[in-house]
């Protein structure tokens, strides 16, 4: 068989798996499996009803339906349709979908129930045998690696989300052969992130892309039992695990009944990581490769890759963030000036995996994304925010934040989206939201503190009430307290640190 | 309530209690009252599964109106 060269569009990369390997197992789902042949051609049967709808390569399609194949299958037709997709939390509340979906325009909306008037309804778990059967021809939509395809939605520091568009060749790049794990045949990855992260790229479209599995988790929380007991059934040997999750599950772990018996890849990142907890698995189970993510969405799941050593938590410097993944450049900016190694400035991301933009926000997208000039030739970089260097071994390393942002189980929080959230309130005069320090290899917690005005204040319970109608549960606090006042500084800024303190 | 499920219903308390990190839970009060985050619902859930044969959701946690109702549900 002629060697087949691997594509820059994420659904004709997982269509040549098809061709290669129809019988092979696409996605394993509550006890059964779905090949191949039969995801690809009930791609193409909802490739058919969507294009039938007007999808076509300038739509954004907003996809809300539980993790599984159908989705899979569904997310895979919106590219064949030479469309992007935003595929929603379906838990997030109802104001929250409504307000990502116009923030995308999206002009189609395809859900599990029939009762948005304006979008499309399938049946859900329809068998996708069943679907495919309906497959027909179709010609093939002509795009490239640049084309939109996917949105993911992160939290705003103005108040609002902002939805991160990002081209097929993001995706595409970080799964060449040789790259920093094995997604391939033989090789099956767990689905258990929220559709609405770019982990789930990472779940989905690292193996389908390879040739390998895609083990899909039915519950949303992932208990050592049910992980136990998972990967034992459909053979999962690699996983992406947030790192206060992966936290967790080295501290819950039954010996008798290990989590990480069956694993042999982990991925883990999100949050800067605890070599006390790396050290502990990696004793137990020295056969695991441990590999430490990092990137922004921005860039696509991941810029740098670190396969973590023993020798790596004795660093006083902290786990290394790693060496770039394929087609992918990191500097260390002051400024416009890029930095020599061993110096401290902000890290910047180029290559491959860049976003197109944020959508609809030409002015944030302009500000993050800046075009500096590498050896001579101008280059677009993205701004993470982060402070880091790059070590004289070439791996970058993680120092901090230029902004208030937070990480809390690997979701990226701007504290000012949630004040702006809570400032709307009748009867809410000033809001702070902190974060406590992460102890322990624990997460965060997030407090909501404001003043009210005088007259019918609201209660933490009504204001926190108030929250949950309208964020979703990762940028609820986990605390909300009245005060009386919050302390400023000299320039009459909220003081953060003296508010943290006196918490 | 017989003693044995009064045992019980105590060791589930001081996980509540070692994880959120406070010296004593009282039953009446929510998770949410208690600042208890969705990781903490999970490590909860997790040493109940392991330490006490308990199955329960973390979700269960945070729709409950009191860990009393909780644990109600849980123990049984």
């Amino acid at each position: 068989m002629p060697e087949l060269e691997g594509s820059e569009l994420i659904h004709e990369a997982v269509g040549r798996q098809a061709l290669r390997r129809p019988e092979a197992t696409a996605v394993f789902f509550r006890g059964s499996r779905v090949t191949y042949g039969t995801l690809d051609a009930a791609a193409e049967a909802y490739a058919d009803m969507l294009a039938g709808a007007g999808v076509g390569p300038s739509s954004t399609v907003a996809v809300i339906l539980p993790r599984g194949p159908q989705l899979i299958a569904v997310l895979l037709a919106v590219l064949k349709c030479g469309a992007a997709y935003a595929a929603i939390d379906r838990r997030w509340p109802q104001a929250r979908i409504e307000q990502v979906t116009r923030l995308i325009a999206a002009g189609t909306v395809v859900s599990g129930s029939p009762t948005d008037a304006t979008g499309h309804w399938l049946t859900l778990d329809e068998p996708l045998e069943q679907v495919a059967a309906r497959a027909r021809p179709r010609p093939r939509v002509r795009i490239d690696g640049a084309h939109p395809a996917t949105v993911f939605f992160t939290s705003g520091s103005t108040g609002n989300p902002k939805a991160v568009v990002s081209p097929h060749r993001a995706t595409t790049r970080l799964f060449t052969p040789g790259g920093f794990a094995d997604f391939g045949p033989g090789h099956t990855m767990l689905q258990a992130a929220p559709c609405s992260w770019d982990a789930f790229s990472l779940e989905v479209w690292g193996p389908l892309i390879s040739g390998g599995t895609c083990a899909v988790a039915e519950q949303d929380h992932l208990l050592p039992g049910i992980l136990a007991d998972l990967i034992r059934t459909t053979e999962v040997d690699t996983a992406w695990l947030t790192t206060s999750l992966f936290n967790l599950l080295v501290d819950e772990d039954d010996p008798g009944k290990s989590c990480f018996a069956g694993l042999r890849q982990v991925l883990t990142g999100g949050e800067r990581l605890s070599p006390a907890h790396v050290a502990s698995l990696l004793a137990r189970h020295p056969d695991v490769d441990l590999i430490n993510g990092y990137g922004p969405v921005e860039s696509c799941v991941f810029a740098t890759t670190h396969k973590i050593s023993a020798m790596d938590c004795a660093r006083d410097t902290g786990i290394p963030l790693g060496t770039p993944v394929p087609q992918t450049t990191v500097l260390v900016l002051d400024g416009e000036r890029v930095l020599p190694r061993d110096s401290l400035g902000e890290i910047c991301i180029a290559g491959a995996g860049l976003a197109i933009g944020y959508a609809g926000d030409p002015d944030a997208t302009d500000a993050a994304f800046a075009t500096v000039q590498l050896d001579g030739v101008p280059t677009r970089v993205y701004r993470t925010g982060d402070f880091g260097l790059i070590d004289s071994d070439g791996l970058l390393h993680f120092r901090g934040r230029r902004d208030l942002q937070i990480k809390i189980a690997g979701y990226r929080i701007e504290p000012e989206e949630i004040e702006a959230v809570a400032r709307q309130l009748p009867g809410v005069r000033d809001v702070a939201v902190v974060a406590t320090a992460a102890q322990d290899g624990e997460s965060a917690r997030l407090l909501l503190l404001y003043t009210t005005a005088a007259g019918d204040a609201p209660r933490p319970h009504a204001v926190r009430r108030a929250l949950v109608a309208v964020l979703p549960a990762y940028l609820v606090p986990h605390v909300v307290r009245q005060m009386t006042t919050l302390p400023t500084t000299a320039t009459g800024k909220l003081d953060r640190q003296a508010l943290l303190a006196s918490c | 309530m017989n003693e044995q499920a009064d045992q019980r219903y105590a060791r589930v308390l001081d996980i509540v209690a070692a994880v959120l990190r406070i010296p004593e839970v009282e039953a009446e009060k929510s998770f949410f009252d208690l600042g208890g985050t969705s990781l903490q619902a999970l490590r909860i859930c997790a040493r109940l599964e392991r330490d006490l044969y308990i199955a329960a959701r973390p979700q269960a946690l945070f729709d409950s109106e009191s860990l009393a109702e909780f644990l109600a549900a849980a123990c049984t």
